[in-house]
């Protein structure tokens, strides 16, 4: 069998076993359109006519453009108007000075904040273990046993920042932090396909942040995408939230500030402060933008569904439902930001959602660069400085918030430079802890917490140790989904939500304990298998099994471990089933599913 | 309990993190370390047990037409079907159901369920979480739900399976309640069966086990607790003689037979093998509903094999002297216009559809609501997802004002507003 087969099968038993979503009937809201529409016209001749005009409207407005009104460039210049009984969002100083911070300034405000609250910081951790946690972290993937042994022999006394420099400068980092954010995005999507996604926009994140992109210019280009998905990738957000306001402004207000206001759709908030007026307000924002599904498109690129973004008809106005009559048409809402900026009803779609783009970017709105670094923070130590990591409040119990307050600053200081402050984070000493796992005691928040591994990570951790994947896409289609859409389908999980609430199925457990292909690759009589290799090149074992050790679970046998392994080779008697059984058992081990 | 409450992680607004609520259970009952959150949860109040029910989900994909089912209006508005009577006097249904119109005497039809949403993906949803989709938040599918109150503590198999499915998964609650899917019924679950001997699969985990010694000693004593857990539930399940539950070719050539040689029949029988051996939630889907073309010749098709698997069903389950512990619920995500498009097909119609239910105590033979003549609709007694599923979790013994709480601490009732269908009893 050949390996590349292998990984695929595993897949795609798993969704055999059902755990993909890619069965589900995917037809959309444009689906649901166009049978109304359908349904409306009662012959084909009324259809044709409607195609027509609907050809010929992409050409000439149907109705006259509104009239235009002019918004400032600079939304900093825009008033906040406060009004009676609503809060706002509270602005930051108009002016950002230079507040970049570095890594030992990192570390002493940590350590002084730890010591002010008496709690012990853990010990570092090992140089293998450092090694394995910044290939994990940064480009998503275990490190080899060379990667392990170069950095154990460096006696420079910069070896950690030339490594992190090294993995920063891998084009695997934007890949692993585009899969992150597509995750992000995708994931409470309501829509099964669009949670499958593979709308190009993996990639798409992989190159800005390859290429250094500030974070407030990628998010603008979310914000403000227009055209079809093929085109422009960064559509896929309107796309996932089947370009409802509602539901797009809700998930741009958690993603990007960190601040939730989908429970105010309804009534007020209950827990926040947020007013329903004010969330309709934001909504309103994307009040005159609408999705459509391109078929033709998605023809053309093989591809199973393509969304464009466009501009709404110019006389569609966003408005609030009635909250007693939801039937009645309901008011109409002019947008007005959390901070009490407000744009007037005659603005475009174009100017509603650059001005949003740029309220939501700009430096006076510190949630904005918190949001970031708490889930960067989260990513790379366990848990946010504030829990969950989207919901900032305002008013949020922050663990060390000096250190979060500098962190969040400096982000905005270096003009939202990603690299940096992965930089700073990764050099720190806050970084290169141990482990510890939450024990529902102040001192969590402090330590490293173990994060599982994401279904690519895991895949490409499994594809590592025992096989190889051909097929690299990120999804496919239904009809054909690729291995790391099905394995996502099986092995993914929200990344918004807690570590600690992230929890193995019994559907995984079987996958990794009885996979037929997967025994078939550990198998040592397999040609070409890892087993094979070893086995009959070492025979000593103490030798093969710290190879086994370093490929899957990039580290040296513990003394006991060894022990272990060499007693159970004897019991066994046959080497080659022994080493069978070690190797399963380190795949199905807790270790390899996790980044600690 | 002193312990419980101290080491739990309490949140903003007094919320207690669910992991850190489930672990603190464990905390006072060694040994059970090794079982799953259910399992420890029901373990820790024996009060939330229940006497066994199930439910049988038949799941249209698609939004399967009233018209050419259970509310046929004649010779109307391009139906070419015709109507026959059933074991109920007066009460007609479309001429593809011989064999449910047998058995309406184990049925109540609603014929006035209402909703707004008309898009698959979102109406699928309601229809299985209750909830309309919110974009922050992902609810919980009504078996999950079910799951945790009511499935059985210390048990081989999962507690809610999707057959064919995908069905929903467990939302804000633990995979442990999402379910546990089986594309297709006529083999048994990917990956459930050992790969090697069992003295070899037992050595092996054995061997595991002291090898994650060196990790839980470093300090992921609760991952690998976890792990442990998960492992042993899943190795349980491989091993287990219950596993045979989801062979349907045991069972009798005759059975078999009865329910018809679709992969829904099948699915149907599996439905009833598994509830037969304590499986609390299942869900058959027959895809296929969306009948925008050739409205009439697809119905007659997805009738042939719907028609005979679900009488089947009921029947067998009566015959086994289960219906009065297991509900069966036919349902879809809506209705289809009652005016027939040029392509011969009908197209969403949320305003007025269909579903049917039987068992547990329900009165078979009703007939809940009404349509007007032309079917555009509902002119007597609408009812709402809600109300469907208060009544099915009243009928589990489900308190549907239960509220479990949000990752953000938001609490949320099993069932979001809504009564009981009083006329389904009476």
């Amino acid at each position: 069998m050949s390996p590349s087969l292998t990984l695929r099968t595993l897949a795609s038993a798993l969704v055999v076993a059902g755990l993909g979503l890619i069965h589900a009937d995917s037809a959309s809201a444009a689906d649901a359109k166009d049978a109304r529409k359908a349904a409306k016209s009662q012959n084909a001749q009324a259809k044709k006519a409607l195609a027509k005009k609907a050809r010929a409207a992409k050409e000439r407005p149907l109705v006259p453009a509104a009239a235009t009104v002019s918004i400032p460039d600079r939304v900093d210049s825009l008033k906040v108007v406060k009004q009676p009984g609503r809060p706002l969002l509270p602005l930051g100083p108009s002016q950002v000075g230079a507040h970049s911070l570095t890594a030992p300034a990192l570390d002493e405000l940590v350590e002084s904040e730890a010591a002010k609250a008496g709690i012990p910081l853990a010990e570092r951790i090992s140089d293998d273990q450092f090694v394995r946690r910044a290939f994990l972290d940064v480009i998503g993937e275990l490190p080899s046993p060379a990667d392990i042994n170069d950095y154990l022999a460096d006696t420079t006394p910069d070896r950690k920042a030339k490594l992190i420099e090294r993995l920063l400068a891998m084009p695997q980092f934007g890949k692993n932090w585009g899969r992150y954010w597509r995750d992000v995005v995708v994931y409470r999507s309501a829509v099964a396909d669009r949670r499958m996604s593979g709308m190009g926009e993996v990639e798409w994140f992989a190159d800005r942040l390859n290429a250094n992109v500030p974070w407030d210019k990628i998010v603008t280009q979310i914000v403000t995408a227009k055209g079809p998905t093929t085109e422009s990738p960064q559509a896929f957000f309107f796309a996932a939230h089947e370009g409802k306001p509602e539901e797009i402004i809700g998930e741009m207000s958690r993603i990007f500030m960190g601040v939730q206001i989908a429970c105010a759709q309804c009534h007020d908030h209950k827990t926040d402060p947020w007013k329903r007026d004010q969330f309709h307000e934001m909504a309103s924002f994307f009040g005159k933008s609408a999705i459509r599904r391109r078929r033709d498109l998605a023809m053309q690129a093989g591809v199973p569904f393509v969304i464009e973004v466009v501009a709404a008809r110019p006389d569609r106005e966003y408005k609030k439902p009635d909250e007693k009559d939801p039937a009645k048409p309901g008011e109409v809402v002019p947008p007005v930001f959390l901070s009490g900026q407000s744009i007037p009803l005659e603005a475009t779609d174009a100017q509603r959602r650059q001005t949003f783009a740029g309220l939501l970017t700009s430096k006076r709105n510190t949630y904005f660069a918190k949001a970031f670094v708490n889930r960067t923070w989260s990513e790379l130590t366990g848990r946010g400085f504030v829990n969950p990591i989207d919901d900032l409040g305002p008013d949020r119990p922050t663990t060390m918030p000096r250190t979060f307050a500098a962190l969040t600053r400096s982000f905005a200081a270096t003009d939202y430079d990603v690299k940096e402050l992965f930089r700073v984070i990764l050099n720190s000493r806050a970084y290169d802890r141990r482990f510890a796992e939450p024990k529902g005691s102040e001192s969590d928040a402090w330590a490293i917490s173990p994060a599982r591994l994401t279904s690519d990570q895991l895949l490409d951790a499994i594809d590592w140790v025992v096989g190889m994947v051909d097929d690299n896409r990120e999804t496919g289609n239904r009809n054909r989904p690729g291995v790391r859409g099905l394995f996502r389908a099986a092995f993914g999980y929200d990344p918004s939500s807690d570590q600690q609430d992230v929890e193995s199925s019994i559907p995984q457990a079987l996958a990794l304990m009885n996979n037929p292909n997967l025994s078939e690759r550990i198998n040592a009589t397999t040609e070409g298998s890892l087993l094979s290799k070893i086995l009959s090149t070492q025979s000593s074992d103490d030798k093969a099994i710290e190879l086994l050790y370093l490929r899957a679970l990039a580290r040296k046998p513990t003394s006991k471990e060894r022990e272990t392994c060499l007693a159970y080779i004897a019991e066994v008697g046959k080497r080659n089933e022994a080493y069978e059984d070690i190797l399963w058992s380190l795949l199905n081990s807790t270790e390899f599913l996790f980044n600690h | 309990m002193d312990r419980t409450i101290m080491s739990a992680r309490i949140g903003k607004s007094g919320r207690v993190s669910r992991r850190a609520f489930l672990r603190t259970l464990s905390v006072g009952s060694a040994g059970l370390a090794a079982l799953g959150w259910q399992d420890q949860l029901l373990a820790a109040a024996p009060a939330l047990k229940k006497a066994q029910k199930s439910v049988i989900v038949l799941w249209m994909q698609g939004g399967p037409t009233q018209f050419e089912t259970f509310d046929p209006k004649g010779g109307e508005h391009g139906c070419q079907t015709k109507t026959i009577p059933t074991a109920i006097p007066g009460v007609q249904i479309a001429d593809f159901w011989p064999n449910v119109a047998k058995s309406m005497k184990d049925i109540a039809l609603i014929r006035s369920m209402t909703n707004k949403e008309g898009n698959h993906q979102r109406a699928t949803y309601q229809l299985h979480t209750g909830y309309v989709p919110s974009g922050t938040l992902r609810h919980p599918c009504f078996g999950s739900l079910v799951t945790k109150e009511i499935a059985p503590q210390d048990f081989d198999l999962p507690g809610f399976v999707s057959v064919i499915g995908p069905s929903a998964g467990s939302g804000f609650l633990p995979v442990a309640y999402g379910p546990f899917r089986v594309g297709d019924p006529s083999k048994l679950p990917s990956n459930a069966e050992v790969t090697t001997s069992i003295t070899r699969f037992d050595r092996r985990l054995a061997l595991l086990g002291k090898l994650e010694s060196s990790y839980a000693e470093a300090g992921a004593t609760r991952r690998v607790e976890d792990h442990a857990g998960v492992y042993h539930q899943a190795a349980r399940l491989s091993k287990s003689p219950k596993l045979k539950a989801f062979d349907v070719s045991a069972e009798p050539e005759k059975t078999q037979a009865a329910y018809g040689e679709s992969a829904f029949g099948k699915g149907c029988l599996l439905a009833r093998r598994l509830v037969e051996a304590g499986v609390t939630y299942v869900e058959v889907t027959l895809n296929g509903w969306d009948t925008h073309q050739s409205n009439h010749d697809r119905v007659q098709a997805l009738a042939g094999q719907c028609d005979v698997a679900y009488a089947a069903l009921l029947a067998d389950l009566k015959a086994r002297g289960m219906l009065d512990h297991t509900m069966v619920v036919w349902m879809g995500e809506f209705g289809r216009t009652p005016r027939v498009n040029p392509a011969g097909g009908r197209d969403h119609f949320p305003r007025a559809f269909c579903a049917a239910i039987s068992g547990m105590g329900i009165a078979g033979g009703k007939v809940i609501g009404k349509t007007s003549e032309a079917g555009n609709e509902v002119v007597d007694r609408p009812v709402s997802i809600q109300e469907l599923f208060f009544t099915m979790a009243e009928r589990l013994g489900i308190d549907p004002t239960k509220e479990n709480q949000s990752p953000v601490g938001r609490p949320l009732k099993i069932v979001d507003g809504g009564k009981r269908i009083g006329e389904l009893f009476a």
